[in-house]
């Protein structure tokens, strides 16, 4: 139970991050409690709480896991109501302040209307600021990034692709199975399906890496000093037409061309070898 | 590849279009054609409802790909001319327009709608030109062009092409993927387009619909305080950036199906519950059947999420409510996610396996 409810938090922590939407999320609620419709509130008060009894609880986490494979039990987050409350704060509270500023602004005493504007302008700098200051903007830290293609793909990866798929139109031999570098792997069956890959994410991202699919991969990516022979060997075993290498990377094409693998074409950023 | 960007924005116009048409037949046969929400998230959900009918028999009877395309195309051409027969015969006037007696403020919040309406089409489009390269996008569009390259549905990984030893059902239940590969099937357009500029443009506007629709609901169908709450939505989403959080796939990730669990399922489920505790309408818990029958289609995540927010959601309107009524009625309501949650552990539990 300790080890459910260790993994619940980690949950948690990775849903809510450093941000404070949790904390503002409940003043927020405490104020539709207080100020908005109380029947309402009260209800989607209740509904959070017994959600999150439900949530935490380590015998119904431990129970829905076993139908969430794969580690995504932060999913349960989501039927907690933290932005559409926090939406409905900004929405139900703003506008109080508001109408009582312009009342204010209204009355005859002078000195009140600089003060009504100044307590508008702060509610609403507050609140901003929280939400802002207190989460983390979703376009920063490179998370902006315009595609250069309608694709939305690597240009290299996309010309790479075409080159495979050119020389196999040209010479078809055996299956059009490649084997790349770690990095674009994930792009290639995006862009073209009829290419058939010699380890997927499976193979990437498991933590045993026996296996020759898995050794493959070790040897192509990460490996400082690459085994050739072994690699010549393994794209023999997995049956992998072709080879694509990053030429900022460690494995050189001029080696695998003495091992039996024609370099075909290169872009600048990769190249493509066939074996021969 | 401007083709492809042109049809599929043609082809997700008449999505929209053929979802409203359905939701209004709905509607129109609950005799709730007064019941302010919109026909096109009711649609959307009916018309997963119905493909789910015919995708899953064909995908555990590991039919040929052409052959769903064919055949879902038949039933949609008859799916229209039925509900077009209907609602000309029984839809009254204008079936189509969404109830009128709607509220809209004075002074500055009176001109809210188009500033709104035109900033969140600029979201849409923002939205739409990101891009977010993860195995999880590279998955499903592997599924996608796998079905159209070699007839096939499920037959082979997505991610690296080969081909599985049995039907995995934590995918295959769902026709998500494979309903918008239909249309890359026939009219020849690249599943890579669809995904990030149909199918993700398609879901940020279904989910800031059901915004609007609870806008309206929680506030006696005052539209302004509704555009206010849609731009309070867009403003807490843009700050609420973490790995998990429903922003993030509202925001980078509205082509996984995923995205559509946290933004058009969930929402609609709980939007849904919430006119039944304010006695919106009637016929409500019959809509949201075909709310949740349709929601697996949408999303395999739907599969528990929605009996749980369902259950939860029953208990406290059987409180409100003193009555057990809710409960007996949640539970029909969740009988569709329990059926494929029955068939996803018969499959884990290797009971009802489907080799290839």
């Amino acid at each position: 139970m300790t080890a459910v409810f260790s993994e619940i938090i980690e949950e948690q922590t990775g849903y809510f991050g450093e941000g404070w939407q949790y904390p503002i999320f409940a003043i927020v609620l405490v104020g539709l409690l207080l100020l908005w419709r109380r029947r309402d509130a009260a209800i989607a008060a209740l509904y959070t709480v017994i959600m999150m009894v439900v949530i935490y609880c380590p015998v119904t986490a431990k129970f829905l896991m076993s139908f969430m494979e794969g580690g995504v039990y932060w999913r349960m987050f989501w039927l907690l109501p933290i932005i559409p409350v926090l939406a409905l704060g900004m929405v139900e509270f703003l506008p109080l302040v508001v109408r009582a500023a312009v009342d204010l602004f209204k009355a005859d005493d002078k000195k009140k209307k600089p003060i009504s504007v100044i307590a508008v302008v702060l509610v609403l700098a507050i609140y901003a600021g929280l939400l802002a200051g207190g989460g983390r903007f979703v376009y920063q830290d490179g998370n902006v990034t315009w595609a250069h293609n309608p694709e939305k793909l690597p240009e290299e990866v996309i010309d790479i692709i075409d080159a495979v798929n050119a020389d196999y139109e040209a010479a078809p031999v055996g299956e059009k199975r490649v084997a790349a570098v770690g990095t674009i792997v994930p792009f290639i069956r995006q862009y073209d399906a009829t290419v058939l890959l010699a380890y997927g994410r499976s193979t990437i991202q498991k933590e045993d890496k026996s296996g020759k699919k898995a050794e493959l991969y070790e040897q192509l990516t990460n490996a400082e000093n690459p085994d050739y022979d072994r690699i010549a060997k393994l794209l023999k075993k997995t049956d992998t037409t072709y080879l694509i290498i990053a030429d900022n990377m460690h494995v050189r094409a001029s080696e695998m061309n003495v091992r039996g693998f024609e370099t075909v074409y290169g872009n600048g950023a990769y190249t493509l070898l066939k074996r021969d | 590849m401007i083709y492809d960007l042109v049809l599929t924005i043609g082809v997700m116009l008449l999505y929209i279009l053929i979802f409203r048409l359905v939701g209004t037949t709905v509607l129109t046969v609950l005799g709730q054609k007064k019941l302010y929400i919109h026909r096109e998230t009711v649609g959307f959900f009916a018309y997963f409802a119905l493909f789910q009918m015919v995708y899953v028999p064909m995908v555990l009877l590991r039919a040929r790909f052409h052959l769903l395309a064919y055949g879902w195309i038949l039933t949609l051409v008859i799916l229209v001319l039925l509900c077009a027969v209907y609602l000309v015969t029984a839809g009254g006037k204008s079936p189509f327009a969404m109830p009128g007696d709607t509220v809209m403020e004075e002074g500055l919040l009176g001109y809210m709608k188009w500033p709104v309406v035109i900033g969140c089409a600029a979201f849409v489009v923002f939205l739409v030109l990101q891009q977010y390269l993860g195995w999880d996008t590279a998955f499903y569009m592997g599924n996608m062009n796998e079905a159209i390259y070699t007839d096939t549905m499920y037959y082979y990984n997505g991610n690296d092409g080969t081909l599985m030893k049995s039907l995995d059902f934590r995918y295959a239940l769902s026709g998500f993927s494979m309903q918008f590969a239909i249309p890359c099937f026939l009219l020849e357009v690249s599943p890579t387009i669809m995904c990030y500029y149909g199918i993700r443009g398609l879901g940020a506007i279904l989910a800031l619909l059901i915004v609007y629709d609870f806008g309206m609901l929680l506030f006696e169908k005052n539209e302004s305080r509704a555009y206010l709450l849609v731009t309070a939505f867009l403003a807490v989403n843009m700050f609420f950036f973490t790995y998990s959080a429903t922003s993030l796939f509202f925001i980078r990730r509205m082509n996984e199906a995923k995205g559509y669990c946290a933004n058009v399922v969930l929402p609609m489920v709980a939007l849904l519950l919430f006119m039944i505790y304010k006695k919106f309408g009637r016929h409500l818990w019959a809509l949201l059947f075909v709310i949740c029958l349709g929601s697996v289609g949408a999303s395999m995540s739907s599969m528990m999420l929605v009996p749980a927010l369902l259950g939860l959601g029953a208990v406290l309107l059987a409180i409100n409510e003193k009555r057990l009524r809710p409960v007996f009625y949640a539970i029909v309501c969740a009988l569709p996610n329990l059926c494929y949650v029955a068939l996803f552990i018969l499959n884990h539990e290797k009971i009802l396996v489907i080799k290839l």
